[in-house]
């Protein structure tokens, strides 16, 4: 298992769009991936589970990935997350 | 006359005829299927045709609002084909016997109802989301239409509109629009925004019966308010008004592209005050000549350590390549006062913050954050053109201090082999002090810049904030004319360039006043760039057009 922290400083959080670019990012990898904040658990490849952690600017996200390429995934997916501007 | 109010969520007024558009209320809950198998297959089939029209959707909202607010549609196509949504559907007509309608439609409900239940009035406004792709699927599966069709230009009225049928309104023929639902955050409103269509929503369940179809209407979407069968004074102060509008638009339009040069060939230019990327592009459009001020505190806000050089990196980065090689002015960190953040202020309770441990002195005082600002700085200018502009600077030592913070900077780049641009450092002029030891300053200095808001509280001691002083900063008062003259005649001996980035600068009261005391560029908020330009011209002698 594999996990990183990202600190979201979008001032509007993980809202819908960013929400769809992580859950593309996330499609695109066979490990199981999660995103973790404010004590809620989300499927990274799924747009509403990962719409209703409700994350927002300040809050501090957990990205786990569990499986063969985890290690790919969590530095792909922070890296996707920083581009996209959260 | 009516009025009916709302929440004004596209500004603008609108005036004509109201037509209604009523949807067939849809009693399809209760609807059943036969075989389960088959119901299914349809219900996949109808996703698949959802998903389509999505994608010829997306491919018209690029070309009508830019790929920025078209992306919406592409949230939509994958709200449709997540598993929590088709699932749900799947089981309606799998343990309920459901026709697919039915299924689609209650998944949509029983998912925009956990969306609505959220906290964040941001999330909330996604349930009308999830409600319009639930509802383009429930039309396939009934065979009938989202498209709606006006052949003479009015003011439409509808309960909700979905982003969809918004992005394809036509705009000759859709004045404005009503709705009795909806949020100012919704998609709907936002795309309203950026097709400025005024539109006022939210005006409430059955406020607009049936009868009033036809009549003549005035919207005004800044205030939020429709306004049925105006009187003849309403009307014409309205028309008035849209006419004027639409008189200083046509008359502001002659200034875009173009820059105003003095007799004696100093350019004067007029740049924008901005506070994020996203300003930086709205900037763009209301035709900026430069950032003259980019407030670097957003950067800062809103989180709980400060952000990283990368971070600020990339943000600096971004801004220079949108710039295209136009000067952007960053204003390094500008805390305290009253702009808490609690990481670096911690509990510190000053009994007068305005005076107290705030911009240049709280970064002197953790002298790393500047550093780290500065690094980014330098590494990002290789991008274009960045200037760092230091805030509250009373004294010169507070100059040399800075400067030797630059230094150490660019010296650890360097030493790691670190590439690196150059960067001017310009000072605020702000306080008192600086205006008055303006000629020790402008030598230590690549640029002044009057920050007129503080300069005009520190000289009348009084806070802007405080109505009951307010009057004595109504009008520019000498005493502060006396200190922009003083200091902008310390720039002109030392060759140095002044500009003024406070709210004054967008006076127009004032621009004489300002373009006589020296100053050479005007910052403003975006939105006034083009009236300020037409009044710098008045003080010109000639308006010419500017590559950029």
């Amino acid at each position: 298992m594999k996990s990183t922290i990202y600190q979201i400083s979008d001032k509007n959080g993980i809202h819908a769009r960013p929400a769809g670019v992580i859950v593309q990012c996330a499609r695109r990898f066979s490990s199981d991936i999660a995103l973790e904040a404010n004590g809620k658990r989300a499927d990274a490849k799924k747009l509403f589970s990962v719409m209703q952690l409700g994350v927002r600017c300040g809050d501090s996200v957990t990205l786990t990935a569990e499986g063969d390429d985890e290690d790919d995934a969590v530095q792909e997916l922070y890296d996707t997350m920083r581009n996209a501007g959260l | 006359m009516n009025m009916i109010y709302g929440k004004g969520a596209s500004g603008g007024i609108a005036a004509g005829v109201l037509k209604i558009i009523r949807r067939k209320p849809s009693a399809i809950s209760g609807e059943s299927c036969a075989d389960v198998t088959e119901e299914t297959a349809r219900l996949h089939a109808a996703i698949a045709q959802a998903e389509d029209e999505l994608t010829v959707l997306y491919a018209e909202a690029v070309r009508k609002v830019g790929e920025r607010e078209a992306a919406i549609f592409d949230i939509h196509k994958m709200m449709l084909a997540d598993e929590d949504f088709v699932t749900e559907a799947e089981n309606f007509i799998r343990n309920e016997h459901r026709s697919a309608r039915a299924a689609v439609q209650k998944a949509g409900a029983a998912l925009a109802e956990i969306f609505g239940a959220m906290e964040d009035d941001y999330m909330k406004a996604r349930a009308a989301d999830i409600l319009a792709v639930a509802e383009r699927v429930t039309d396939i599966l009934g065979g009938g239409s989202t498209a709606i069709a006006v052949t003479h230009p009015s003011v439409i009225a509808a309960h909700d509109l979905t982003p969809a049928e918004t992005v394809m309104l036509d705009k000759t023929m859709v004045l404005g629009f009503v709705t009795e639902g909806g949020s100012t955050m919704s998609h709907t409103a936002i795309l309203a925004r950026t097709m400025d269509i005024p539109a006022v929503v939210g005006v409430g369940e059955g406020r607009i019966p049936d009868e009033y179809d036809g009549s003549r209407v005035v919207l005004d979407g800044s205030e939020g308010v429709l306004y049925i069968e105006p009187d003849e004074h309403t009307e014409n102060r309205y028309l008035t008004a849209m006419r004027e509008a639409e008189d200083e638009r046509k008359r502001l339009e002659r200034f875009r592209g173009k820059t105003c040069v003095q007799s004696d060939g100093t350019r004067i230019m007029v740049t924008a005050n901005v506070g994020s990327l996203e300003d930086i592009d709205e900037a763009l459009r209301c035709d900026a000549e430069g950032i003259g001020l980019f407030r670097s505190e957003f950067l800062f806000m809103g989180r709980t350590s400060p952000p990283t050089e990368e971070e600020q990196f990339a943000v600096y980065k971004q801004a220079a390549l949108k710039m295209g090689g136009r000067e952007c002015v960053i204003r390094t960190l500008d805390a305290g006062a009253d702009k808490h953040i609690p990481y670096l202020t911690g509990d510190m309770r000053e009994a007068n913050p305005a005076l107290g441990l705030r911009a240049v002195r709280l970064c002197l005082r953790q002298p790393h954050l500047l550093k780290t600002q500065f690094r980014a700085l330098y590494r990002a200018s290789l991008f274009g053109s960045l200037s760092a502009m230091i805030p509250m600077i009373v004294l010169p030592e507070e100059i040399r201090q800075v400067r030797e913070i630059a230094r150490e900077a660019q010296e650890s780049l360097r030493a790691e082999n670190t590439a690196f641009g150059k960067i001017r450092v310009g000072i605020m002029i702000e306080t008192p002090s600086a205006a008055i030891l303006s000629d020790q300053l402008a030598p230590m200095t690549d640029f002044f810049s009057i920050g007129t808001n503080d300069l005009l509280q520190y000289t009348l001691a009084a806070d802007r904030e405080n109505a009951d002083v307010a009057y004595l900063t109504h009008t520019l008062p000498e005493s502060v004319r006396r200190l922009i003259r003083t200091a902008c005649a310390a720039a002109r001996r030392e060759g140095i360039p002044v500009s003024v980035c406070g709210e004054l600068g967008a006076d127009l009261t004032e621009t004489k006043f300002f373009i006589e005391s020296g100053v050479t560029k005007l910052s403003v908020t975006p939105s006034a760039i083009l009236k300020v330009r037409e009044s710098v011209m008045r003080e010109s002698s000639r308006l010419i057009p500017v590559r950029q």
